[in-house]
């Protein structure tokens, strides 16, 4: 189940949130597990075992690692072996096809193609899962007793898909003990109606501009398909962190606070910059459960060197089971290590312009190697960036690209803190509720207007 | 300093989260209490039934699917809402909505064909066709209503493709004569005349009237004046352009009627797989209740259609080969021939020459819109 659907909005969440405030506080817990699984296996049942075996397992490895606390051995070997088993499960799942892709290359291989559907959210509860296990082992929060409260936490539904990545620790406390209230739960509905909007209105447009371009990137003129691959930049950025902010609404709906995700990336001044406002959740994983267990930069600069391109190809390789998403990854891996080492006082003497522009345009690049993954399309693609053959803009690209350039335009306003300013300013005055209402209503209405219409389908060929 | 409301909560702070609860909850209750259509009429489909609830449905997700597609066929204010994001797209730069033009004077016009398109290959079935049954035959296209209608498009519009393809219809076409309605249209248009629905993609009783005459002069016959029709008008007419685009302020239109003076004992019998129905009129009135009032005309689309009109002359006989613009324009061919049969290849597959060679119709006519042909991917098969 998405949250951007009719079934959630006004079935699945009107029911989970009635039965969860009027379940006594102490069996919210066995509630919300239960709502979660409803929410895991709605599209395909089957997987809810899997996610019961994910949650069986790490709970009880942290309860024999912490058991077994005092012998260093021991908890070493259980370490270990849990990550193994959970990574050997991702691996499975997601990465099974990529695989035996590669090893049916070697002449004398011929592994039959097996094509596992990818179980949602694999990707998001492995690494939150593992975070778990690693910090008992750590001594970094001390092991849940409740396998209750624990799947709960593996399952909660608001991040179980699409992230953000919440490490146990940061939310130990609040399985047990939160406080829901009414502040809490505004903010929270605050927060999911500015993703539904980004989402449904922004996302969703974006996409439908780039997918109108793309098939006539050899016709539409070099400027047609920067708008293009911009359009995507812009979906990608409204569909992931629309899905982080409605997640974090959620959360707050139920008494959870979680961290933020993202924090306006596309007005970073550096790639260096852009990583610590991008999917901050995963990066931040990826520092402390991989990059600091390397050595970090404490061993010296090759080491250094090494450690970060490891951690960007696992990064890129988290993306997706293709070799594009690992080249993507790498991709920046490079220009943070140049932008390190070689371009950081240079970068800093350029005006903030140039800075935006430099790291804009890298981002922008960066996604056309996340979307292509056959590498020849890639060059068609990005060749016919530089075409001028047919022009600046071919005139039916010219239309496509007016017709939506007020959307580009609020996409664009939408991708800096400019609201969130404005919002700031008038939020103590006492009529702020007019304006908040006004538009959350209006967002309703709207977003609902597009869901519906997806399933609006005129059969008009149909014997009329 | 402003006055501020810091210090003391107002509840006025969680009007929003009172609106957000009213508006989900709101949505479910009438959704479960309020009764549910079976019939769409502006998608003209059926929508989904109850789902069956059993542990097999469960188990294999065909369960979650059916709630999923049973939510969104019944959700309340369905229309409303296809309505207010049809405006939404108008208003935020679309200049129209799912694929239509919102254009001046009420029109409503479907945008053009893709480059990729049939058009070429389709022509060259027909070519082959017309070649092997050594038969006297005829092509007209109609035009896009956005060709035609440019005056009325939005400024911001994709080109129409129509001079380019009839070109390439002119060069594919082999032995068959060929009607280009483009010249005439333009000029009637530009006199006022309406040849195309504002609210449907086809053409008007006029516009098929102006074709007709077309036909008859590129073919030598005698072609009824307009001064020899009853016209009855009927209003409320809401097409397809209009369900599409879910514009649902757009004024609706008239349909008219248009009754020859020479007509006879008319009959029609209409094949439909193995059953065949008749009628003594062209004009199949009860479709005139429902919004979409096209299918008044020869009651729409069916595999085969055989008009029989006793006034005309006996030993001429018509072989139409058509998409539904024909079947406005057919009516009027019917002066001049005592025998029309009209073949629909989206749902007539069995041979087709076969009604050449065993009951003598010598003469062909190959009828469809741009559009239609364009995407059509039926013409493939005609033998």
């Amino acid at each position: 189940m998405v949250f951007s659907s009719l079934i959630f909005m006004f079935l699945y969440l009107p029911a989970v949130l009635l039965i969860y405030y009027i379940t006594p506080r102490k069996f919210r817990n066995a509630m919300l597990l239960v709502a979660n699984l409803v929410f895991y296996g709605w599209g395909e049942p089957v997987f809810i075992l899997l996610m019961i075996f994910s949650t069986v397992l790490n709970y009880v490895y942290g309860y024999f690692i912490e058991k077994f606390r005092e012998n260093k051995r021991t908890t070493k070997i259980l370490l270990v072996t849990a990550i193994i088993i959970n990574l050997g499960v991702l691996a499975f799942f997601k990465y099974a096809g990529m695989l035996t892709d590669t090893l049916n290359v070697l002449p004398f291989l011929n592994i039959p193609d097996f094509t596992i559907p990818l179980p949602i959210g694999i990707s998001f509860y492995t690494f939150q899962t593992m975070s778990y296990t690693i910090d008992v082992y750590r001594g970094d929060t001390p092991a849940q007793k409740n396998i209750v409260s624990f799947g709960t936490y593996v399952s909660l539904f608001p991040q179980l898909i699409a992230g953000p990545i919440v490490r146990y620790r940061d939310v130990a406390d609040q399985l047990d003990c939160r406080h829901e209230n009414i502040e809490q739960f505004t903010l929270g509905v605050k927060r999911f109606m500015i993703g539904l909007g980004k989402k449904v209105l922004l996302a969703n447009s974006m996409g439908l501009l780039w997918d109108t371009l793309r098939p006539d990137m050899s016709t539409n003129g070099a400027l047609g398909n920067w708008v293009g691959i911009i359009a995507y930049s812009f979906q990608i950025y409204f569909d992931f962190s629309g899905y982080s902010d409605m997640a974090c609404g959620l959360g707050n709906m139920f008494g959870f606070e979680f961290l933020k995700n993202f924090n306006y990336p596309y007005i970073s001044k550096s790639i260096t910059e852009f990583w610590r406002r991008w999917h901050i959740s995963l990066s931040t994983w990826f520092r402390d459960y991989v990059y600091i267990p390397l050595g970090g930069n404490r061993k010296g600069v090759v080491r250094n060197i090494i450690n970060i391109l490891i951690v960007w190809g696992l990064t890129g390789l988290w993306h997706g089971a293709s070799y594009n998403f690992i080249l993507w990854g790498l991709y920046f891996g490079v220009i943070l290590l140049l932008e390190k080492f070689v371009l950081k006082s240079f970068l800093e003497k350029l005006p903030n312009a140039v800075k935006h522009l430099y790291s804009i345009v890298l981002i922008i690049f960066g996604w056309a190697l996340f979307y292509f993954d056959d590498m020849s399309q890639l060059g068609t693609f990005l060749a016919s960036m530089f075409d001028f053959s047919n022009g600046v803009l071919s005139h039916d690209a010219m239309v496509t690209v007016l017709q939506f350039l007020p959307l580009l335009i609020a996409a664009a306003v939408a991708s800096t803190p400019l609201a969130s300013k404005l919002y700031d300013k008038i939020k103590n005055y006492n009529w702020c509720w007019i304006p908040e209402t006004a538009v959350t209503a209006l967002g309703l209405l709207v977003c609902t207007a597009a869901l519906v219409s997806n399933s609006y389908n005129p059969f008009l060929y149909f014997r009329f | 300093m402003p006055k501020t409301m810091k210090e003391k909560k107002h509840f006025t702070q969680y009007i929003i989260s009172i609106v957000f609860i009213i508006f989900i909850f709101g949505m479910a209750v009438l959704f479960l209490l309020l009764p549910k259509a079976k019939y769409s009429s502006n998608e003209k489909r059926y929508l989904s039934d109850p789902p069956q609830v059993s542990m097999q449905n469960l188990a294999s997700g065909q369960l979650t699917k059916d709630i999923e597609s049973y939510l969104t066929d019944h959700i309340p204010f369905r229309e409303f809402y296809v309505g207010t994001n049809a405006y939404y797209n108008l208003y935020t730069g679309r200049n129209g909505s799912n694929g239509v033009y919102s254009g001046s004077d009420g029109y409503l016009i479907n945008d053009p064909v893709e480059k990729e398109n049939n058009i070429e290959k389709n022509i060259k079935v027909f070519a082959d066709f017309v070649n092997e049954n050594n038969i006297d035959a005829t092509l007209m296209i109609v035009p896009s209503t956005g060709y035609v209608m440019d005056s009325n498009l939005p400024l911001l519009h994709k080109n129409y493709l129509d001079d380019s393809l009839f070109t390439v219809i002119n060069n594919t076409r082999g032995g068959m004569k060929f009607v280009d309605l483009r010249e005439s249209f333009k000029k009637a248009v530009a006199q006022g005349a309406q040849l195309y629905y504002k609210t449907d993609h086809h053409w008007t009783s006029k516009g098929a009237f102006l074709a007709y005459n077309e036909y008859c002069m590129a073919k030598g016959l005698q072609a009824t004046t307009q001064g020899e029709y009853y016209i009855e008008i009927y209003d409320k007419f809401y097409g397809t352009t209009y369900s599409t685009s879910a514009l649902w302020l757009n004024p609706s239109e008239n349909i008219e009627l248009w009754q020859s003076v020479r007509l006879g004992d008319v009959s029609v019998e209409i094949t439909e797989d193995t059953s065949t129905t008749s009628s003594n009129s062209m004009f199949y009135k009860k479709h005139l209740t429902e919004d979409d009032k096209y299918p008044v005309f020869l009651d729409g689309n069916h595999a085969l259609t055989r008009i029989k009109n006793s006034n005309a002359p006996q030993d001429k006989k018509l072989l139409v080969i058509k998409d539904s613009y024909a079947h406005c324009m057919v009516p009027f061919l019917t002066d001049n021939y005592g025998e029309i049969l009209m073949v629909d290849l989206r749902y007539y597959k069995d041979n087709v020459s076969d009604f050449i060679k065993n009951e003598g119709f010598n003469e062909t006519l190959i009828l469809y819109g741009l559009d239609n042909l364009a995407t059509d991917t039926n013409v493939a098969f005609l033998e």
